[in-house]
């Protein structure tokens, strides 16, 4: 993998504030764009900027095929069986709710998820709560990795889903979900995973794992924001009520009834972001043409060079499990005596390290622990070895203050 | 934080200039507000003064910047203290500018724009003041009795030779409205008081001068 060259294909990348370059290090919480992706937008907008699956003249027809054909790519991308099980979203959060919405879920049926959850896969069902459904979450072990026992001995007759992270943006800790899956279908579970923080990262095949629904974010992964994607197996997704209505999502309509497309139209009400979807295609194009496997490699081999840098400062704690290599490209940790977020404000002052600080929208997490916050840095296929050292250097610089 | 408040302040006065502080003042406004309810800064405003400040001191000295930054919140105190106490001190220096035509009258003047320093009106630097003419007789009469009054009062006339010393005509001259109203002409010896801007013109007996003194002072 060549980094040089990757880079070059990002614009951003030349920015430079008070003479020196940017070191973009939040990734998990947003990705960069190559030009490759803005120019396939901006394709859309300047050369076939008009509806999709409605309209039947040249650029009608242009565009239901790019949009067509972006489903299609973004079906293989994760290897679905078929692009209709590919429902656009606005992000992972959305089609979280949708799973939550739209799943026949009754009074007293479980659901189960992890204790680091996304606020977007706790509140949903938390809100289930009116209805009757319990919610349930499985605890980590002490050392922050998934403890499958505790799953096995939640799991019964009652447990209708089991909604789980799959790469977690508190510490990059990735669950073990084949063995989740496995012993959720073993015991008549369906399986949602959010795949925020994995799609970008690691080569996922949706068929191998055998999971139900997983849901992915756009923005994430080099794509354009306001851009996701739920995929759910077809007869799941056929089973499934309907979430938003409206605009599309209808085969027909009287005055008093109407008649709902099947999947994954009926869930993809109203006017769609066309070039938003065309970008992700483009995104997921330029992921697979460089290889997640090789990301993969590379960000792991940048966390154990941080890891190992920051590992003498006096006071830091990584939050997860120690070894650099569980924790994908992230590095969330907390230096006793200096607030995370003078931390983040000061990378960025000093050397235009940009870095996220705060609960990472896992606040129930946080509040668990009794931990404010923690600052973290996340890591993508652009960053380099000299960006780490200098994230090394300048956070060694800081801890100097306490 | 505290340091908020001096933020609102300073940044609502750069704000008239730039719309960049506008906001900023806004957002200093919301965490002043948070700060006199005792509730936490939503808007991290107090952490990004304190972390910028930090890390350009760190450029220059990694000791002081350590020591800022762990002792913000006191430095900030000490900060917030000085700034309105100078602010307090500025307002009533341009108030008495305004009204006596000096910043600080009856001691040294630092501020004082647009004159030369021979205009200085600090030249007074005493409550009552006595203009004199050098050849004046009606002056030289005076001398004992001015003298008897300083020794029983203990009330001391600043005295300034108006006719040769320009510097002390300019300002004699500064206050002759005030003179003219009190004495009807304006002359020599004039004994004037420089905070209730009266004064008492001629020869004078020794109770005329002392009852001049009990009024004024």
């Amino acid at each position: 993998m060549n980094v040089e060259k990757i880079r070059k294909d990002f614009p951003i990348l030349e920015k430079k504030f008070k003479g020196k370059p940017i070191i973009y290090f939040d990734n998990a919480c947003m990705s960069l764009r190559p030009h490759q992706v803005i120019e396939k937008m901006n394709e859309y907008y300047e050369e076939y900027s008009a509806c999709a699956g409605r309209s039947v003249h040249k650029f009608g027809t242009r565009v239901t095929e790019e949009y067509e054909k972006a489903r299609d790519m973004i079906a293989k991308h994760i290897g679905a069986k078929k692009p209709q099980e590919i429902v656009f979203t606005r992000n992972t959060t959305e089609g979280l709710n949708l799973v939550a919405k739209s799943l026949n879920l009754n009074k007293n049926d479980v659901v189960i998820t992890s204790d680091r959850e996304h606020n977007s896969n706790l509140i949903p069902w938390q809100m289930l709560k009116n209805k009757g459904v319990v919610h349930k979450i499985v605890y980590s072990n002490a050392d922050m990795t998934f403890n499958l026992e505790n799953l096995k001995k939640m799991l019964n007759k009652q447990v209708k889903l089991v909604s789980i992270v799959h790469t977690s943006n508190l510490d990059g800790y990735t669950l073990p979900v084949k063995e989740i899956i496995k012993l959720a279908h073993d015991n008549g579970s369906l399986v949602m995973l959010d795949a925020a923080q994995s799609m970008p990262h690691k080569k996922i095949d949706v068929r191998k794992l055998d999971v139900d629904f997983l849901a992915f974010s756009g923005h994430k992964m080099l794509g354009p924001s306001g851009t996701g994607v739920l995929y759910g197996k077809y007869d799941l997704l056929e089973e499934m009520n309907v979430f938003l209505v409206g605009g599309d999502t209808i085969q027909n309509t009287t005055y008093d009834s109407h008649e709902f497309l099947k999947p994954p139209e009926k869930f993809e009400a109203g006017l769609q972001n066309y070039a938003g979807m065309i970008g992700l295609a483009e995104a997921t194009r330029y992921l697979d043409k460089i290889g997640k496997d090789n990301i993969e490699k590379h960000e792991i081999e940048l966390n154990k060079i941080i890891t190992n840098g920051i590992a003498d400062i006096k006071g830091l704690k990584i939050i997860g499990p120690e070894q650099p290599e569980l924790r994908s490209g992230i590095i969330s940790f907390n230096i006793e005596g200096i607030n995370h977020h003078d931390i983040a404000i000061m990378l960025d002052d000093i050397a235009n390290i940009m870095i996220r600080s705060g609960q990472h929208c896992v606040h129930s997490w946080f509040n668990a622990h009794k931990i404010e916050g923690s600052a973290r840095a996340s890591l993508y296929l652009y960053n380099t070895k000299e960006e780490a050292e200098m994230f090394i250097h300048n956070l060694k610089e800081i801890a100097k203050l306490k | 934080m505290v340091i908020c408040i001096v933020a609102m302040i300073v940044f609502a006065i750069l704000g008239i200039f730039s719309a960049k502080y506008r906001s900023l003042a806004k957002e200093a406004f919301r965490c002043t507000f948070n700060t006199i309810t005792f509730r936490p800064c939503e808007t991290n405003l107090d952490q990004r003064i304190r972390s910028r400040v930090t890390t350009k001191l760190m450029k220059t000295s990694p000791k002081i910047a350590k020591f800022t930054y762990k002792n913000f919140k006191i430095l900030s105190w000490i900060f917030v203290i000085l700034f309105f106490s100078s602010m307090i001190y500025s307002g009533y220096s341009i108030y008495n500018l305004v009204v006596h035509g000096s910043c600080n009258p009856g001691a040294t003047c630092i501020f004082n724009p647009g004159q030369p320093p021979t205009k200085n009106t600090c030249v007074i630097t005493s409550e009552f003041v006595e203009f004199y003419g050098a050849e004046c007789p009606h002056c030289r009469k005076m001398i004992p009795v001015v003298e008897q009054v300083e020794r029983e009062t203990g009330v001391i006339f600043q005295k300034l030779e108006i006719w040769h010393n320009d510097t002390n005509r300019e300002t004699f001259l500064m206050h002759a409205e005030s003179i003219e109203k009190s004495c009807g002409f304006l002359g020599v010896p004039t004994f004037y008081n420089t905070k209730t801007d009266r004064a008492i013109c001629g020869e004078k007996t020794v109770e005329e001068l002392k009852n001049f003194i009990i009024k004024n002072g």
